[in-house]
C-alpha cells in the first residue's frame, strides 16, 4: 500500500502520527537537518523513536539535508555511523558529500534524495539511481506529466509531498534569508523572507508568498500512477494538525486499496483538513502552472484554530476523562475522532478531576471528566464536530 | 583565468572566454543566444554554454537536438544533473546555484567523472581557500555579478499585476520592508528570478583565490555598469566606482541548527 510518510518534530509528535495511521516518519537530529526551529532529536531519542516505530512494523527516516560547508563534516562520519547503528530506515539527503560517506562507509540505511535537489525529470532521477539512491523525493514543481514520465522511465521510489507549506522557490535555489536575515536557508536557518512584505513603488505592499499544497484531489492518481511515499510537510506542526492530516490522507488512501472511496469521501476530508489548517491550499503545479489563485499578495490573515478541545486520557463506564485544550460547554455537540472512528455526542455533563459539576471547560489541561454515551479510547481526540 | 557572460549580442567589448547562455534552457539573464548563433561564434572565438534552468519533461524531451548542434562548445555550464546523463562529462560545469559548498561533494563529483565545479556564492574567503586546498578539481567562481538569490518556477510579477488588475513589467525592484535591502524581480516564460542589486565583487581577494576561475555576469548590469566593470575588473578600485560589496567573503554567517544549542 502507498505509504502515508508524516512529520514527526518530536517524540510525542512521533507517537500520535503512528497512531493515526503514518507509515514511516521524518525528523531530524540536533545537527544536520533544515529545520533549526523545530524541537529535533537527541541520539537517544532517535534511538527511542526507532525502536518504537520498529515494533510497530513502521519505519522512520532522518533528515540530514543540510548544505554542509566544511566545518559541518567534522564529525558526519560518527553521526552518520550512529544512526546506521541505530537501525533507522534511510537518510534523507541533499549534499553529496553525505551520499560519498554513507557508501565509502558501507552503512545500511537507505539513501532518499531531498526535495532540497529539485528533481523534476526522469534523467535527475536516474542519475540519484546511479550513485545508490533508492528513493527521491521529488521536486514540488513536478506537473502530472513530470511524475507519469519519472515513473515510467525510472525503476525507483518515488515521494511526493501532498500537503504543507511550500517554498516560492524551487527548494534549494533560494538564499534569500542568507542576503536578508543573515540566516543560512540551506543550513536549516531559513527565515521565510518569501513570506515578508516589499514595497514595489507604484503598487505599494507587494508579496511572492504561495498558498499550501493540497493533492487531496488527486490522492487516487497518485496511487495509479504508482507513487510509492504521500508525504506531509510540517515538522513543526502541532500533534492535532499531524492527527487530523494524516488520518485524512491515511483513509483516503485505504478506500482506495478496498475501492470504497467516494467523492463526498474527498469533501469530507477537504473540510476536515481545510478546518486544522491556518492558510489556504491548492494542488500548486500538479495539474497548471500556478497563477494568481496560488499567491498571497498583501498579506494573510492566519487563522488560530480552535477545534481541538481535548485528548482523551481513559475511559471507563460511561465516562471519560480528559485534558482540556479549547473551551467548551454543557450542551455543545462535541465529536470523538479516533484512528478509526469519528462519532459526535452532546455533551450532558462535565466533572472536574474532584467530582465537581461544572458547566463549561475553560482552563487550559485541566482534567475533566465527561459523561460519552459509546465507548472511548486513550488518546483519541475531542474536537468541534465536523461534518 | 576569466569568463564572461555578456549582456549584449554585440560580443565584441567582453574580451575573455564567453559563456552564452542556451535561448530556450536558461533563465535569468539580459540575452540568449540559439544553437546555431553559439555554433557561428565558436567559428571565431572559444566558447561556452550555460543551460541553467530546471529541466521539465517537455525540456529533456528536447535537447537532445539542440546539444547535437553544439559541436564546438568548450564547456558546458549545467544546473540540472539530469544533463549530466546527456552530455560529455569532461565538458560539463556543474553549476548548481547555491549547492556546492564544500570540498567534500566536489570531491564526489570528481570520482563520478566531474571534475569541473562552480563553487557557491555564499562561502567566505576562507572555505573558498580551503576548498582550493582540499580538491583538484577544476574550480569556477561568479567574481562579479549581481547575485542569483532565488530561482522560482512561478510567474511572481505577472501573477501580481493580474491580482491587481495591471500590467506591469517584467523587471522591477522591491525593497524589504523591514531591512530596507533592495532586489531585483526578474520574470521570464519558464520563472521568475531574483537578484541582489547590490553588485557582488571578490576582486579584492583575487590573489588570494587564484586559482579559481573567475566569472563576471553582466547580467541585469546597465550600460555605465557594465563599462566601469569591463574597465576594472582586475582594479581594487572597482569598489569604490561601483560600490560593489563582498557579501560573505568576510562575513560568516552563524546562524545554523548547531549554533542554537
Amino acid at each position: 500500500m502507498t505509504e502515508i510518510l508524516s512529520p514527526a518534530g518530536d517524540i510525542e509528535r512521533l507517537k500520535w502520527a503512528f497512531r493515526y495511521g503514518a507509515d514511516a516518519v521524518y525528523f531530524g537530529g540536533y545537527n544536520y537537518s533544515l529545520r533549526a526551529n523545530a524541537t529535533n532529536y537527541s541520539i537517544e531519542e532517535i534511538k527511542e523513536a526507532a525502536e518504537y516505530a520498529h515494533s510497530l512494523g513502521k519505519r522512520v527516516y532522518v533528515t540530514v539535508n543540510i548544505l554542509m560547508h566544511n566545518e559541518d563534516l567534522e564529525g558526519l562520519d560518527e553521526y552518520l555511523e550512529t544512526l546506521s547503528n541505530i537501525g533507522i530506515d534511510a537518510y534523507i539527503v541533499s549534499d553529496a558529500s553525505v551520499i560519498k560517506r554513507i557508501k565509502e562507509l558501507k552503512l545500511k540505511p537507505e539513501i532518499h534524495i531531498s526535495t532540497q535537489e529539485s528533481s523534476v525529470n526522469r534523467e535527475t532521477v536516474k542519475f540519484w539511481k546511479s550513485l545508490g539512491a533508492t528513493r527521491v523525493v521529488l521536486g514540488r514543481e513536478c506537473s502530472k506529466e513530470d511524475i507519469k514520465d519519472i515513473k515510467e522511465n525510472v525503476d525507483i521510489e518515488l515521494e511526493m509531498f501532498i500537503h504543507g507549506a511550500m517554498c516560492t522557490s524551487y527548494s534549494g535555489r533560494c538564499v534569500l534569508s542568507n542576503y536578508v536575515t543573515y540566516r543560512d536557508s540551506n543550513r536549516g536557518g531559513c527565515s521565510q523572507v518569501c513570506r515578508f512584505t516589499f514595497d514595489m513603488d507604484e503598487y505599494g505592499d507587494y508579496q511572492i508568498c504561495s498558498k499550501d499544497l493540497s493533492m487531496i484531489d488527486y490522492i487516487k492518481e497518485l496511487v495509479e500512477i504508482g507513487i510509492d511515499s504521500l508525504k506531509i510537510e510540517g515538522r513543526m506542526r502541532s500533534l492535532y494538525y499531524i492527527a487530523t492530516v494524516v488520518n485524512a490522507y491515511k483513509t483516503i488512501v485505504t478506500k482506495i486499496n478496498d475501492n470504497t472511496l467516494t467523492q463526498s469521501d474527498i469533501e469530507y476530508y477537504k473540510k476536515v483538513i481545510n478546518r486544522v489548517s491556518n492558510r489556504e491550499n491548492t494542488p500548486q503545479f500538479y495539474n497548471k502552472e500556478p497563477g494568481v489563485n496560488e499567491q498571497y499578495y498583501s498579506g494573510r490573515e492566519e487563522v488560530t484554530n480552535q477545534d481541538f478541545l481535548g485528548i482523551v486520557l481513559g475511559y471507563e463506564e460511561g465516562v471519560m476523562t480528559i485534558e482540556q485544550r479549547n473551551y467548551f460547554k454543557v450542551g455543545d455537540e462535541v465529536q470523538v475522532f479516533g484512528p478509526n472512528s469519528i462519532k459526535n455526542f452532546k455533551v450532558e455533563s462535565i466533572k472536574t478531576e474532584d467530582n465537581i459539576e461544572v458547566e463549561d471547560a475553560k482552563h487550559p489541561q485541566e482534567i475533566l471528566k465527561i459523561k460519552v454515551p459509546f465507548e472511548v479510547q486513550k488518546n483519541d481526540i475531542l474536537r468541534v464536530p465536523i461534518y | 583565468m576569466f569568463y564572461m557572460i555578456p549582456n549584449s549580442k554585440d560580443i565584441s567589448k567582453f574580451n575573455e572566454e564567453l559563456i552564452l547562455p542556451l535561448e530556450g534552457y536558461s533563465i535569468g539573464f539580459d540575452i540568449y543566444f540559439s544553437a546555431l548563433e553559439i555554433e557561428e561564434i565558436s567559428k571565431t572565438r572559444k566558447v561556452n554554454v550555460i543551460i541553467n534552468k530546471f529541466f521539465h519533461k517537455k525540456d529533456i524531451d528536447s535537447i537532445d537536438s539542440v546539444l547535437e548542434k553544439l559541436e564546438h562548445v568548450n564547456y558546458f555550464f549545467i544546473e540540472d544533473l539530469g544533463l549530466i546523463n546527456k552530455i560529455d562529462k569532461e565538458k560539463i560545469v556543474l553549476s548548481q546555484n547555491h549547492i556546492i559548498t564544500n570540498y567534500d561533494s566536489i570531491n564526489y563529483f570528481k570520482e563520478i567523472g566531474i571534475k569541473n565545479v562552480v563553487v557557491c556564492n555564499e562561502l567566505t574567503k576562507e572555505e573558498l581557500i580551503s576548498i582550493r586546498e582540499k580538491t583538484s578539481s577544476n574550480l569556477f567562481y561568479f567574481f562579479i555579478a549581481r547575485n542569483n538569490l532565488m530561482y522560482s518556477k512561478r510567474h511572481l510579477l505577472s501573477s501580481f499585476y493580474e491580482y491587481k488588475s495591471s500590467f506591469g513589467e517584467k523587471t522591477r525592484v522591491i525593497k524589504e520592508k523591514v531591512s530596507g535591502k533592495e532586489l531585483i524581480i526578474k520574470e521570464e516564460n519558464d520563472g521568475t528570478l531574483i537578484f541582489d542589486k547590490n553588485i557582488f565583487s571578490a576582486n579584492l581577494y583575487m590573489k588570494e583565490l587564484s586559482g579559481y576561475n573567475f566569472i563576471i555576469n553582466f547580467s541585469n548590469m546597465n550600460i555605465d555598469e557594465t563599462k566601469v566593470i569591463l574597465e576594472n575588473y582586475k582594479s581594487d578600485k572597482l569598489r569604490e566606482l561601483l560600490n560593489t560589496d563582498d557579501y560573505f567573503l568576510k562575513n560568516k554567517i552563524i546562524y545554523k541548527v548547531g549554533d542554537r544549542k
